[in-house]
């Protein structure tokens, strides 16, 4: 190709778009990462340090002294239960919704929809009392439960698209073979959809984690998920942000492995259903 | 028969549906009818529709709301402007290709209360680097806890870092699926860059855009903890959206019964604007 | 999908008809039952307003000379209760913390109660506090109680235990030699005769400045050529306000003034800084139950108005972000050296006075009384806001007798000892702060002056407790908390603020139903 001034000056400030992009992407989490090796003193500094500061081992007070590895556990705990209770339910309803005519189908798959619209604070109190009545506060299987509410959805939307790409002409071969409903499931239809089932379990899974205003209402030290942990470190005595920073560091750490590697999954769940027709 | 079938599949996710959803809707219903502020000894009592009568007239609701949509719609607005940008970005081959598209992932793993304190501990005046640098090398003075205005935008700036990468993705993946001889032949006839981005790019992901809308907005309208985190509900009120300003009434003002009947106004208004989007999103699937 | 059904079809829709009816009514039922299942709140007690209390020196002897140790007593007393869990919720506040990480795990040695903290922002403490209350959940046996109106509305509502008659009642779990009235604060948490608990916590709300500005030749001697008096420590508006302007110095970070005008405090600086007006209870008049001047209150009243003035403009020499700043940033901007003058609480001296924790500042904050027109100054001034912390035995808790335990050893001599000593602005027992010499010691090991201040400001008088203890106060604040927030960011003047605050404030307890009674 010519070189041009005009592309050398293009081939110049496309790669200085670039540049900008990425730091300002990048930059919250090195910010993060350093407020986590410094002390109260030069964070308060009033002038921002970039090195030469004393670093501060701000990971072994929340983790070692004050347990902070129970609200990870928890988190996990929780975020997989999530995705063993919903998922399941997810794909049946799924299942359903794309091989059968339903009677109000549109409408209940927009139902389903406007689980997820409405403010999470409209839930809280209704949510305490009802989770408080059945014994649950505290518990992870209320979280759990609760999740649901806007996991549900998501999750009947991305595996419903994805089940929909598969030829109704499988199901038929598999009921002529003589399998049974469950056995079309399991055995035919799980592997085929494994895509957007996976799709749904890692979105799931990281909204669960994410999750923080049911968390702090329905739980108490048992099953602190560390999103709440995280508040915890808002005191009167100040708030603590280099131990603030150095859990948040440790809570990312699954969310951005699983979002990394698995991005490609996700994108293609979540737009397979703008591919497909219903 | 198989065709019964479809009902037993149906029903554990439709009733725990309705149980996480209709059940909390229903008693949410019924105190929003009720006059009830738990700090205070007197028991609830129902009075009709006085909480309705009363939230037409209060202007913290009606700022809220307006606040609200204001920011979803200019957030959106930036994310998809920005997005479009960066899917054409990532539509080229350039070295660090890879790393590039790594990095831009990053933001969207982050829990959102995680997000608010990132985002406080950058921003903070006194604290964060970005005041600093801002007022050292180009003095101007970014206080988002003095100013509204900066407060505001500060909000918009944390939620378009956070989501522009879903919406550049959603489009890249439009964008790549626009069939090649009709690039190509655009190419040869010499169109421009505005025409072709008019003509061609725009119409053929028309969809995806739709859909990042959607997608957005169904969370845009009920963002809570990231706003939380950062400002707190803002200088004064001015970050107080829907969410916040819910959350601040039910509890720390107690007034639950008002609060659940403005949850059922926010619910019902956030529902129907969905709703529009959501048939814009079926049609143009057509 | 109406169109052409088959019979197949039909009854298949039946089917869906059935089962989707039958989920919605389950929901509905479930719906209903849990809606029936919300009995109302108690009966409403009346509520009277009762004055807040000034508070008087405290006793002076270290309390009844006993057999044994408190430890002895509670390994015997505890024998029934062994195992059992006390859970309390109550916020992050320096003692609170002190005590999880000291004394709890030895109070489980002596006794085999494990007890469960949970430390939250204050928000959220009462936040699970109420639910569990209201719930009758009885997953907390203590409630963190930190102010008079709250404690008056869990009362009102039966929430809470009065102490007193527990521990009449059960007088084998309380250990002879415990001192009640011993402790300073017990005066704010008395309503009605009962008592909500023995506070743990107590501190002051004072003015700090820092010595090594204020004793620096050089700051000295521009400070007499610029305002021609010698530097020290405010004792009228103007002075303060004159130290604050010499002392704002945006390019050395160092500021002339600091409070808490961010929307949830700022009612609480409201008791501040308004020595000689005379402005508490939100201006309502003792008879009768109205704010407005022109009924009988002073929450709009031509002192009230000046105080608000003064207040607003002092905000313009603080630290960027002062609009906003919480308790919390106070104290972080004096740890951070960044103020020269200004307010704080003085539990915040857990971390500010601590040469580890905040180099900048430690050795160098002396506190004092608050400006005070001379003329207005007396014993017995309220002048000084006194803050305590209290855990509260929940009526719905499920380990009662080891909560009271528990209440016991946090708040005897021996633990406070510690506790004064770790967190060195606290001082909930008079025979600790005037029967020993561990203030004076404390004092002059961090190079301060706080116990000085507390002991002067129980002795003469000056304290105030906190908010009116009404059950509705709450109301009252929300509705203030707008207005002065408006005046602080000079959205309205300060006259306008109050008056319409005072009209609302009016309507708002006439619909409640507060007799006003003007004529009596």
């Amino acid at each position: 190709m010519k070189k041009t001034a005009r592309s050398i000056a293009f081939e110049i400030a496309f790669y200085l778009v670039v540049i900008i992009m990425a730091t300002a992407m990048i930059f919250p989490f090195i910010w993060t990462a350093e407020t986590s090796l410094k002390g109260k003193a030069s964070i308060l500094a009033g002038t921002p340090e970039w090195w030469g500061f004393r670093i501060e081992n701000n990971y072994y007070r929340p983790f070692v002294i004050e347990g902070y590895f129970k609200p990870l556990l928890n988190s996990v705990l929780t975020a997989v239960g999530c995705v063993i209770v919903t998922v399941p339910l997810a794909f049946m309803a799924a299942y359903a919704f794309s091989r059968y005519k339903i009677f109000g189908a549109p409408t209940l798959y927009f139902w389903s929809l406007t689980c997820r619209m409405g403010p999470e604070a409209a839930f809280i109190i209704p949510y305490y009392l009802m989770i408080t009545k059945l014994g649950l506060y505290d518990t992870a299987f209320s979280l759990m439960l609760v999740y649901s509410l806007f996991n549900l959805p998501l999750a009947i939307w991305l595996v419903k698209s994805g089940i929909d790409a598969i030829p109704r002409a499988i199901d038929e071969a598999a009921l002529v073979d003589g399998a049974g409903m469950s056995d079309l499931l399991r055995h035919v239809i799980v592997p085929v959809a494994a895509p957007s089932l996976a799709a749904a379990s890692i979105l799931v899974f990281i909204f669960s984690w994410n999750e923080y205003l049911f968390a702090s209402v329905l739980t108490a030290l048992r099953s602190r998920t560390i999103t709440v942990g995280l508040l915890q470190f808002v005191t009167t005595v100040g708030i603590r942000y280099g131990e603030m920073a150095a859990v948040s560091m440790v809570a990312l750490v699954p969310t951005l492995v699983t979002v990394v590697i698995l991005q490609k999954y996700i994108i293609s769940g979540l737009t397979l259903g703008a591919v497909t027709s219903e | 028969m198989a065709k019964f079938r479809s009902w037993y599949l149906l029903v554990p996710a439709v009733s725990l549906l309705a149980f996480i959803d209709l059940a909390p809707f229903f008693y949410g219903l019924d105190l929003s009818f009720q006059r009830w502020i738990m700090t205070s000894p007197n028991p609830p009592t129902y009075v009709g529709f006085y909480n309705y009568g009363f939230l037409v007239n209060d202007s913290e609701f009606l700022g809220a709301f307006v606040r609200g949509v204001t920011f979803a719609a200019i957030s959106i607005a930036c994310q998809l402007l920005l997005g479009l940008g960066t899917a054409f970005i990532m539509l080229r081959k350039f070295r660090g290709n890879v790393a590039f598209k790594v990095i831009l992932t990053l933001p969207l793993a982050v829990a959102p209360i995680a997000v608010g304190s990132m985002w406080r501990i950058m921003m903070y005046p006194g604290i964060g680097p970005i005041p600093y640098y801002l007022k050292h090398f180009l003095g101007i003075h970014w206080d988002m806890t003095g100013s509204s205005a900066i407060a505001f935008a500060t909000t918009i700036m944390m939620d378009t870092w956070h989501w522009l990468p879903l919406a550049a993705l959603i489009m890249l993946s439009g964008i790549a699926g626009i069939p090649q001889p009709l690039l190509e032949s655009a190419a040869i006839d010499g169109v421009s860059i505005l025409q072709k981005l008019r003509f061609i790019y725009l119409p053929l992901i028309k969809f995806e855009i739709i859909f990042v809308v959607l997608l957005r907005g169904m969370d845009a309208f009920r963002i809570f903890d990231e706003i939380w985190m950062l400002t707190g509900g803002g200088p004064g009120n001015t970050t107080r959206f829907l969410s916040v300003s819910l959350y601040t009434l039910i509890l720390r003002g107690w007034d639950i019964g008002y609060g659940a009947a403005i949850s059922m106004v926010y619910v019902y208004v956030i529902i129907v604007m969905c709703w529009i989007l959501y048939q814009a999103v079926m049609r143009v699937r057509e | 999908m109406f169109c052409l059904l088959s019979e197949e079809k039909k009854v298949a829709r039946r089917q869906f008809l059935k089962y989707g009816g039958a989920a919605v009514a389950v929901a509905g039922v479930a719906a209903v039952g849990y809606m029936a299942g919300q009995g109302g709140a108690p009966a409403p007690t009346g509520t009277t307003v009762t004055e807040t209390n000034t508070v008087t020196a405290g006793t002076m002897t270290g309390g009844p000379q006993v057999e044994g140790n408190i430890e002895d007593f509670l390994a015997k007393a505890s024998g029934p209760y062994k195992g059992q869990t006390v859970r309390l919720v109550s916020e992050s506040t320096a003692s609170g913390m002190w005590l999880n990480e000291n004394k709890r795990a030895r109070f489980e040695e002596i006794t085999g109660i494990k007890v469960e903290m949970e430390l939250l922002g204050w928000d959220d403490v009462m936040r699970k506090q109420l639910l569990d209350a209201q719930q009758k959940g009885g997953a907390y046996d203590l409630y963190y109680i930190d102010e008079a109106e709250i404690m008056a509305s869990r009362f009102d509502n039966d929430y809470i235990l009065d102490w007193y008659m527990y521990a009449d009642q059960h007088k084998d779990l309380l250990w002879p030699g415990f001192n009640v009235t011993d402790l300073i604060p017990v005066k704010y948490f008395t309503y009605k005769g009962m008592l909500a608990g023995p506070p743990f916590e107590h501190f002051i709300r004072t003015i700090v400045y820092r010595k090594d500005l204020f004793e620096d030749p050089t700051e000295k001697q521009n400070f007499k050529a610029k305002y021609g008096w010698d530097l020290r420590p405010a004792q009228t508006y103007d002075e303060y306000r004159q130290i604050a302007e010499f002392f704002t110095r945006p390019d050395q970070d160092l500021y002339g003034h600091v409070c808490m005008p961010n929307s949830m405090c700022i009612p609480c600086d409201m008791y501040t800084a308004t020595g000689g007006y005379g402005i508490m209870n939100y201006g309502l008049a003792t008879l009768g139950y109205r704010a407005g001047y022109k009924n009988g209150g002073r929450l709009d009243s031509l002192g009230a108005i000046a105080w608000l003035h003064r207040y607003v403009d002092l905000l313009q020499y603080g630290p960027p972000g002062l609009a906003n700043f919480t308790w919390d940033d106070e104290g972080a901007s004096i740890a951070a050296g960044r103020i020269a003058q200004g307010w704080v609480f003085t539990e915040n001296f857990a971390y500010i006075q601590d040469p580890e924790k905040s180099p900048k500042s430690a050795g160098k904050i002396l506190c004092t009384i608050p400006h005070v027109e001379p003329k207005f100054y007396t014993y017995s001034t309220p002048l000084i806001y006194g803050d305590a912390g209290v855990w509260a035995m929940a009526r719905s808790g499920q380990a009662k007798e080891a909560a009271f335990l528990w209440n016991q050893y946090a708040t005897c001599t021996e633990t406070q000892i510690g506790q004064m000593k770790a967190c060195k602005g606290l001082a909930p027992r008079s025979s600790l702060l005037y029967g020993t010499t561990l203030g004076e010691e404390l004092d002059a090991k961090y190079g301060t002056n706080v116990y000085a201040t507390i002991k002067r400001a129980t002795r003469e008088g000056l304290l105030m407790g906190p908010f009116p203890p009404m059950a509705d106060e709450p109301v009252g604040r929300d509705i203030l908390w707008k207005h002065l927030v408006d005046a602080a960011a000079k959205k309205v003047t300060p006259e306008d603020a109050l008056t319409t605050c005072a009209n609302e404030m009016d309507e708002k307890w006439k619909s409640l139903g507060y007799p006003d009674l003007k004529g009596y």
